[in-house]
């Protein structure tokens, strides 16, 4: 289950994930973030949200690659730069690595 | 060059790249999951795709395609599937080194139309069994039957929890896509399996690659044989899949002293000695116009198909055509390989001759691949094998399947036989799992006392010789 934690002030969004993401729960965690993200003040269809967008990996133990896509997409919600994955075990950060996208997704 | 192929070939590898990221994250037990079903698939498939291999290549026979495709599964697999590939796969207290396996990366795998199922499968199952994504490249010739195998085999690995797109296959047919997606950056290594050209155009890809090189496997039957048993194996062996697999019997080298036994023992067995005016009849279907590539219309073919293409008439029955030469090379184009039942045959004065004549086909386009020799006599066993220049010399033993591995010796089952140097290769080992992995070693601190132990200012002191510093290495050890 996605905990999504909302600042107004800070205009962060924090998306935090566990557990084993297989292709399965990837699939689940991708409706639920794309629901997050729908729900957050200032969301529009065609506009990038104007906030710090943070996907908290801290109790994730496998990311599908169906999960790296999902993490691309978070990233084109909001404007370059503001996007950001942190608590990613050295598996997890080697495995954005493998596929090139540590930089583009601020992997930590 | 055209965007659209440019975009085809950069979306089959990120699909790949994304599998390789997430495919190293598999323990071993999750990896030898997803090689278990990929195995059980493709063996309930065996008989399918056997048929469909041979119906859309034209090539071979329906049953020994089975047996190919028994070989590139159920063998492969028994032979690797207690192998540790994943993490910690050795450890030496005593050296103080661990040995580590990484995957490589995504494994581009180019499959031959003789055995096309077989070798996807094998590729597929030793690739996985590596935690390597792979994407097949089927020869045109036999595309359905290598996707089926590869579909079959995917679906197998999916259902086991393998990453998605851990095996693709690239549209059939395309020259410019194989070669582009063979110098992509993001390929670990090219398992190449074909012929010369292509084995050429992977290491000259600039990415790694493993290749075959061409065959032209000789036989020396010495005096010492069991002429009954010999000529039986060499029979089984090249009519095995009508002589499809590159280890496969080129030429029979015999002293003069056993020619007659040996000559009556292969017509006794249904074997057919051609005539001089037949030779040149069936050179002319058997090799191209430059007299040094077999001919694909006859590969793979039967001797009634090959014998009514020459416009001869042989026995009904005849497993082999037999052709008895004078000569190696130039003038001689029966002395090549052909992948068919067709057996060059020689007779030397005495066991020196009959070697150096083996030498010559060895020498003539088979370099570093294989080679038989049927002998009850260890020493010549021995010399033979010292002269040969080949990766595998297979003794008292049909060399298709005693090549291949698995079946009549302890060889790792496969269907890609590095050739050495000599076939243009990094190894002469029947390629398999433990070619797929990056080994790292971990290296702990234990101290080389000679070296430590040794005067140093013997080393910067000019007047000391070679003599001195082998004294000074050594001293009190």
């Amino acid at each position: 289950m996605l905990k999504a934690e909302f600042k107004e002030d800070k205009k962060t969004l924090t998306l935090g994930f566990a557990g084993h993401i297989d292709t399965i729960l990837s699939t689940q965690y991708e409706q639920e973030l794309k629901e997050a993200l729908a729900k957050t003040p200032g969301f529009t269809e065609d506009q990038p949200l104007d906030l710090d967008l943070i996907l908290d990996l801290k109790d994730v133990t496998y990311i599908a690659s169906s999960f790296i896509r999902i993490c691309v997409y978070a990233a084109k919600q909001v404007p370059k730069g503001r996007f950001t994955i942190v608590n990613s075990n050295p598996m997890i950060k080697k495995t954005f690595k493998i596929v090139g996208m540590d930089d583009l997704l601020q992997v930590s | 060059m055209e965007k659209a192929l440019i975009d085809q070939v950069e979306h089959l590898m990120a699909k790949a790249i994304f599998a390789a990221a997430e495919f190293q994250q598999f323990d071993q037990k999750s990896t030898d999951r997803v090689v278990e079903s990929v195995y059980k698939a493709a063996l309930n498939a065996r008989i399918q795709l056997a048929k469909m291999a041979a119906e859309e290549t034209g090539m071979g026979v329906w049953q020994h395609k089975v047996w190919k495709n028994v070989i590139g599964t159920q063998l492969v697999y028994e032979s690797i599937k207690n192998e540790k590939t994943v993490g910690f796969i050795s450890d030496n207290p005593v050296t103080g080194i661990t040995e580590i396996a990484q995957p490589l990366g995504p494994v581009f795998a180019v499959t031959p139309v003789t055995n096309p199922t077989s070798t996807a499968i094998y590729k597929i199952l030793i690739a996985l069994k590596t935690r390597n994504p792979i994407i097949v490249s089927a020869h045109r010739g036999a595309a359905k039957s290598t996707a089926e195998a590869v579909r079959i085999c995917y679906e197998a690995a999916l259902e086991a929890g393998a990453p998605e797109d851990c095996v693709q296959i690239i549209p059939p047919g395309s020259r410019e896509f194989t070669h582009m997606v063979m110098s992509h950056p993001q390929v670990a290594l090219i398992l190449a399996t074909g012929g010369t050209g292509l084995v050429k155009a992977a290491y000259s890809s600039g990415n790694p690659a493993i290749g075959v090189g061409p065959g032209n496997v000789p036989v020396f039957i010495d005096e010492s044989a069991d002429i009954e048993f010999a000529v039986r194996n060499i029979i089984s062996s090249k009519t095995f899949d009508n002589g499809t697999i590159c280890a496969s019997e080129q030429s029979i080298v015999v002293v003069e002293k056993i020619e007659a036994l040996v000559k009556e023992e292969f017509e006794k067995q249904h074997c057919y000695f051609l005539t001089p005016d037949e030779i040149k009849k069936v050179e002319q279907i058997a090799v191209t116009d430059d007299g040094k590539s077999m001919n694909p219309a006859v590969v793979g073919q039967s001797v009634a198909v090959i014998a009514q293409k020459a416009g001869i008439s042989v026995p009904e029955g005849t497993k082999i055509l037999m052709a008895k030469l004078n000569g190696v090379g130039v003038g001689y184009p029966l002395s090549h390989e052909i992948l068919a039942p067709i057996l060059a045959f020689y007779s030397a004065k005495d066991q020196a001759s009959a070697i150096n004549l083996c030498l010559d086909l060895n020498y003539l386009g088979g370099i570093g691949h294989s080679a038989g020799i049927y002998a009850n006599d260890e020493h010549v066993i021995m010399q033979f094998s010292q002269l040969i220049n080949a990766g595998r010399i297979v003794v008292n033993t049909p060399t298709s399947q005693g090549a291949v591995g698995g079946m009549f010796n302890n060889l790792d089952p496969s269907l890609t036989l590095g050739c050495g140097t000599g076939g243009k290769n990094i190894t002469t080992e029947n390629i398999t799992a433990r070619h797929l992995i990056n080994v790292q070693r971990v290296c702990r601190r234990r101290l080389n006392h000679k070296f430590v132990d040794a005067d140093e200012a013997t080393y910067f002191n000019e007047n000391m010789t070679e003599t001195d510093l082998f004294n000074a290495y050594h001293k009190n050890h």
